[in-house]
Order: structure tokens, then sequence, then C-alpha cells
């Protein structure tokens, strides 16, 4: 740096640097640049660098995703600058009223170009104002469409549900059903081998004066112990109570198994026949509780020997 | 800033990246409004977009031509805005540094660039600091300073410039070739 500066040319390349400079000191800046040469420039160089430095000691503020993506969004469609529209003409005319009224304290770079940049921004701010727009309706288009689809999905779900209740009833019933048919097929398998078995017993149970429809048959094998009744024509048991098979072996009565009938009377029993009952050969069957009974507490409605 | 200045968009990209931050702080620091702040870092970018060209290394550092962009439409923003709709928007560390657009080498340099400058800052006088703090931030003269902290002007004028002038010696002493070409 020129060594005859003095302390009024530091203080022209201080306020310089510090971006207060009045018009008349920037001027006086440039004279004295263009008189001392290189060494002047570059110490204002130096101090402005200096003064540029003081930013770093406010604390640094990430932007916001939104601010980079609008910036490339505006320079992308800053290629073809549009012209001012009315909001920005009023802009630039109260900037010019402003800068008249009140002069800056800032001095000015120079802005080569300057007069594409309001068309800039006019047309960012026209184009962030679409974008807005655009982005609103998008929101609300999709806000509209995410409610439909939440109650579609709302919907579905309550039919799914349905369809899944419907599904482990249905499941449980051919469960039930395929139970019911392997115990019949397993019943026909018995009754197939209790009937051919040679020392079995049969025995066709009539109804009594209480019951004179009803009637049932019996199959009956004293090596197994095992016993088979299908009844016919039974009136419903009442609510507590239960038809009650006895084995009467010398001409006493042995308990056997509880049974009930459906709406038709038709009923049926796999019993294992009680203790001293391969001498039965005569059989009844009683109205008794549904607990059942030692001894014989109801009148017989069905009754039969064996044959 | 040469591939700026050939529209290069990704050079461009890592330039906001890299003192976008420092900006907004910055410009946080003047305006005191982090909508209008962010609004004025759109603006300023996009000047440098449109002016990358005519930047001259040979007149001064790529960051203090950005700063200094930086600094005068923030202060041209400032004084637009009715005070009366300012609000002092404390800024949190949520929006600190950290940010999804720097990287962690940019955080490092803008920290340690902060502390530097902090640690230059109490090199200088309370005064002097002062002073410098009222031009660089409020963009307030010489005159305008003397009438606000009603000191002599002269008195003034001798504190800017030694301030600026032992910053500077503070600065070049740890910067080197980066403040002292």
């Amino acid at each position: 740096m020129n060594a005859t500066h003095t302390e009024e040319h530091d203080n022209l390349f201080v306020v310089e640097a510090l971006g207060v400079a009045t018009a008349d000191e920037a001027r006086q800046l440039d004279a004295l640049i263009t008189t001392h040469g290189d060494g002047y420039a570059a110490r204002s160089r130096e101090l402005s660098d200096t003064a540029a430095m003081l930013a770093f000691s406010a604390m640094p503020v990430a932007p916001q995703q939104e601010t980079r993506a609008r910036l490339f969004a505006a320079i992308n469609a800053n290629q073809s600058p549009t012209s001012l529209d009315e909001d920005a003409a009023q802009d630039a005319v109260e900037d010019t009223s402003a800068t008249q009224a009140q002069p800056s304290n800032v001095y000015q770079l120079p802005v080569p170009k300057v007069t594409s940049m309001p068309g800039i921004l006019v047309m960012r701010r026209s184009t962030f104002t679409m974008s807005a727009i655009a982005a609103s309706v998008l929101m609300i288009a999709l806000a509209g469409v995410a409610f439909a689809m939440w109650r579609r999905a709302d919907a579905a779900q309550v039919q799914l549900a349905q369809v899944q209740n419907q599904a482990r009833i249905n499941v449980a019933r051919e469960a039930d059903e395929a139970k019911r048919i392997a115990n019949e097929l397993m019943r026909e398998r018995e009754a197939t081998s209790a009937f051919a078995a040679p020392d079995s017993r049969f025995a066709k149970l009539k109804g009594t004066a209480t019951a004179p429809a009803a009637r049932a048959n019996l199959i009956f094998n004293p090596r197994t112990n095992s016993a088979m009744l299908y009844s016919h024509a039974l009136p419903p048991a009442p609510e507590g109570k239960a038809y009650q098979i006895w084995y009467i072996a010398d001409g006493k009565p042995l308990p056997g198994g509880l049974f009930t009938t459906n709406n038709e009377g038709d009923g049926s029993l796999r019993d294992v026949a009680p203790s001293g009952s391969d001498a039965a050969s005569a059989f009844a069957v009683t109205l008794e509780d549904a607990l059942g009974a030692l001894e014989p507490q109801g009148t017989p409605v069905l009754s039969g020997v064996a044959s | 800033m040469r591939c700026v200045a050939a529209r290069d968009e990704a050079a461009f990209g890592k330039l906001y990246d890299r003192y976008a931050a420092i900006c907004l702080g910055f410009m946080l620091r003047i305006l005191h409004n982090r909508a209008e702040a962010e609004d004025v870092l759109q603006e300023v970018y996009l000047q440098i977009w449109q002016q990358a060209s005519n930047y001259d290394i040979a007149r001064g550092r790529a960051i203090t031509w950005i700063l200094t962009i930086a600094r005068s439409r923030a202060l041209d923003r400032l004084r637009k805005i009715d005070v009366r709709d300012r609000t002092v928007t404390a800024v949190t560390h949520e929006q600190s540094i950290r940010g999804a657009n720097t990287t962690a080498i940019d955080d490092c340099l803008n920290l340690e660039n902060a502390e530097i400058v902090h640690a230059a800052l109490n090199g200088i006088s309370e005064k002097q600091r002062q002073t410098l703090i009222l031009a660089y931030y409020e963009g307030l003269t010489q005159t305008q300073i003397a009438e606000r902290l009603d000191e002599p002007l002269g008195t003034i004028k001798t504190r800017m410039r030694n301030g600026l002038l032992k910053l500077h010696g503070l600065l070049a002493a740890k910067l080197g070739n980066e403040i002292n070409r």
C-alpha cells in the first residue's frame, strides 16, 4: 500500500468496507484508488474482506428445504424473463420513492444487468404465487382423495372383518359337520361291528302307555360291555330331565347311561354297560333327573327284552 | 464462481450449501424475522446466479461479494418492513447450523470461522465492537452512530477505524492469506 495514505484515507477504506460510505465518501475513495493505484485497491479489498467476516459473528442458520427448492425452481424458470406485473411495478415505484425520500446508508454495489432483475423477481413472485395456488388446490384435492380413500379403506376394513367373521363361522360349521359325520361314521362302524358280533344281543323297545308311539332298537354286547340304543318318537325330555337306560338282570335294574332326543324324538346312546349287566335280558328307559339315578325314579317310557 | 457464471447448477448448489447458512444467520440478525430472511436469501442467491459472470476475483473474495449482496439486500428489506411487524424471533437450536442442505464440512468451516471472528472481536474494545456492529448490522453511518451513542463524530471515526484495523490484524494472524492477500 502507498505509504502516504493518511488516517482520513483509512477512514474512507473503513466506511467503504463496512458498507456505510456516503455517496461523497464513495466518490472520494474511487478517486483515491484511481490516483494511488493498486496499493489502495488492495487495502480496500483487505478491509472489505475483514468487514465481511463480521457476518460470521452471527449464528449460522440452516435454511429450510423449501427455500432451496424455490430458488432452483426460480432459476430454472428464469430462462425466459417475463415483464413486470403491477405489483412489482408498484414495488419498484415505492423503492424509487423511498430512495429519493430517504437516501440509503448502504453503498449500492454496481449492478450490471439490473434492468433484468425486476423481471426476475416478478417472475419469481408470480411463479411462487402460482405455485402456492397450485399447491393449495393440490393439497385440497389430495385431502379429498385421502378422505375418500380413508372412507373406502374403512368400509373395506369393515367388509373384510365381516368376511373374516363369516369365514370363521363357516369353518366352524364345516368342522362341526365334519365332526358330526365322523361320529356318525364311527357309530355306523361300531353298530356294524356290534351287529356283526356273534355274541351281540338285540332288543326292540316299545313305548309304554306314557309314550305309546315311541320305540327304540338296542344292540348289547355283554362280552365288551358295550351297548348302542337308537330311539324314535320319544317326547322331548323336559328341562332338567334326561332319559336313562336300565339293564335288568335277574329282575334287578342296573343303571345305564343318559341321553336326550331332538325335536322329532330321535336320540342315540353309546353306553358302557354297568357291571353285572352281562346277564341282562330285558331293558327299559325312564325319564329321570338330568344327573341320573341309581334306581329308577320315573315311569318307564320304553321297555323290551333281548331276542 | 466461474462454474456458477457458466450456469453450472451443481456448482451453484454447492455454493448455496456452503454459504446459505451463514448468509441466513447473518440476515436473520439484521431482520429478526425468519420468513423475511429466507425470502431475502432467495433473492440474494438469485442475484448471485444472475450476476456471477460479473464477479471479479481480483476485486475480492467470493464470500465477501456474497455477503455484501446479502447485507445490502437485508438492509434494504429492513427499511421496507414496518417496524411494528417486526418481531424478534429467537433463533433456536433446531434452526441452527445443522440443516439438510449443509454438509458437515461446511458446518465446521462456518463454525470455525465464527469462532475465529468471535475471538478476534473479543480482541478489540467493547466500544469499537459496538461501533462496527452498528455500522455493519444496522447500516448506520458514522454520523448516525455518533447521534445514537451521543458521542462526537471524530470519536466514532477513530473508534471505527481503529476497531476495524485491529480486527483486520487479528483475523490476518488467524486466517493468514485468506484475509490478508
